[in-house]
């Protein structure tokens, strides 16, 4: 930081006086902060996991709580499906979602969108399917707690048309005792 | 480089050495910091894992062991209706759990399919049929009771309306 003075000498009405300027620098020592942002970097480096943003809570949902956990098939590839609070969507993915009434609905002209999501997920399956390592189409439903189960029974009837056989559902991890309900 | 004559060269001043420039690095930190705790994961999510129930017949192995195999491993179907639970055992009414004050009573669909897992132990598929109009919550929630203590590791998603025959 420099420090800086100025003089001004105005009595008399004499001449201006000559500015002194302070040359003096006080530097600020930054090597512990530096200290503590590398260990702060390699600890965020190291637990952040590129494989974990693919799953992560949709937002606006609160998915139901469990105790137990299955792994996911590795050799599978995931497609996200969001049960929302009006529309259901497939996660990074420009297909437009559909609402719950044109997921049941048996009127034709809704059923156009859900035609749409239907091809839309049979490409997906069939791509994974035969990318190289010959992936499982894998889907994971992050639904709301509050959804009833005859949407997501027609969901998985639909998808299991187009090609997804492994299906898993998003949790959120509780006790026992809760799921017990004691 | 100029040359400095040995009497000349003493008198440089050599004492004063530059640190490092850390204004890049600490730029850099402050872009990557944020970042990185931005794509911190605080809630971890969870899975479970369904079945899919598959179509039966078609099969032209040895009839008879299939069929023994069949005989031996139970068809155990749990229903979440709206005002109950229903255990089907080969299609015959095994047991309801009727809720208490509109509430599922999952403690006691623990011990009966405790009792029920020591009744048939190989069989560790159990299908699940939720009524349309039950939460989704709940179906999760009775998922969960089924694989408590590992006695049953396959979850069969029942769709069809079949499992209604029972009771209604």
């Amino acid at each position: 930081m420099k420090k800086i003075s100025y003089e001004v000498n105005r009595g008399r009405g004499g001449a201006r006086k000559k500015r002194v300027k302070g040359n003096k620098v006080a530097e600020l020592n930054i090597t512990s902060l530096v200290d503590i942002l590398t260990i702060l970097l390699l600890f965020l480096i190291k637990n952040v996991s590129m494989e974990v943003q693919k799953y992560t809570i949709a937002p606006g949902i609160e998915p139901p709580l469990t105790v137990n956990t299955d792994d996911i098939i590795e050799s599978g590839q995931t497609v996200v499906v969001i049960f929302g609070k009006e529309k259901i969507e497939v996660a990074n993915s420009i297909v437009e979602g559909i609402t719950y009434n044109e997921l049941i609905s048996k009127n034709k002209d809704l059923q156009a969108k859900r035609k749409g999501l239907f091809k839309f997920l049979e490409k997906q399956a069939t791509k994974i399917a035969s990318s190289k390592g010959n992936n499982i189409p894998l889907m994971l439903i992050q639904s709301d707690r509050s959804v009833p189960c005859r949407y997501v029974t027609e969901f998985i009837k639909f998808s299991a048309g187009s090609g997804f056989a492994n299906i898993y559902f998003a949790t959120l991890d509780t006790s026992k005792n809760e799921v017990l309900g004691r | 480089m100029a040359y400095h004559a040995p009497s000349k060269s003493r008198s440089i001043d050599r004492g004063k050495s530059q640190g490092p420039n850390l204004v890049p690095i600490m730029n850099l930190f402050l872009v990557i910091i944020p970042m990185l705790i931005t794509m911190m994961v605080s809630v971890q999510m969870q899975m479970i894992a369904i079945n899919l129930p598959t179509a039966s017949g078609g099969g032209k192995g040895d009839k008879n062991s299939q069929e023994e195999k069949k005989e031996e491993l139970a068809d155990i179907t749990l229903g979440i209706m709206p005002d109950k639970f229903q255990i089907t055992v080969n299609n015959k009414m095994y047991k309801e759990i009727p809720n208490v004050d509109g509430k599922y009573q999952f403690a006691t669909l623990d011990n009966v399919l405790s009792t029920l897992a020591k009744e048939h132990p190989d069989q560790k598929t159990i299908g699940i049929y939720p009524s349309g109009e039950v939460p989704f919550q709940y179906f999760i929630r009775t998922v969960d009771v089924c694989k408590l203590d590992g006695r049953y590791t396959g979850i069969k998603y029942v769709t069809s309306s079949r499992k209604v025959l029972v009771g209604k």
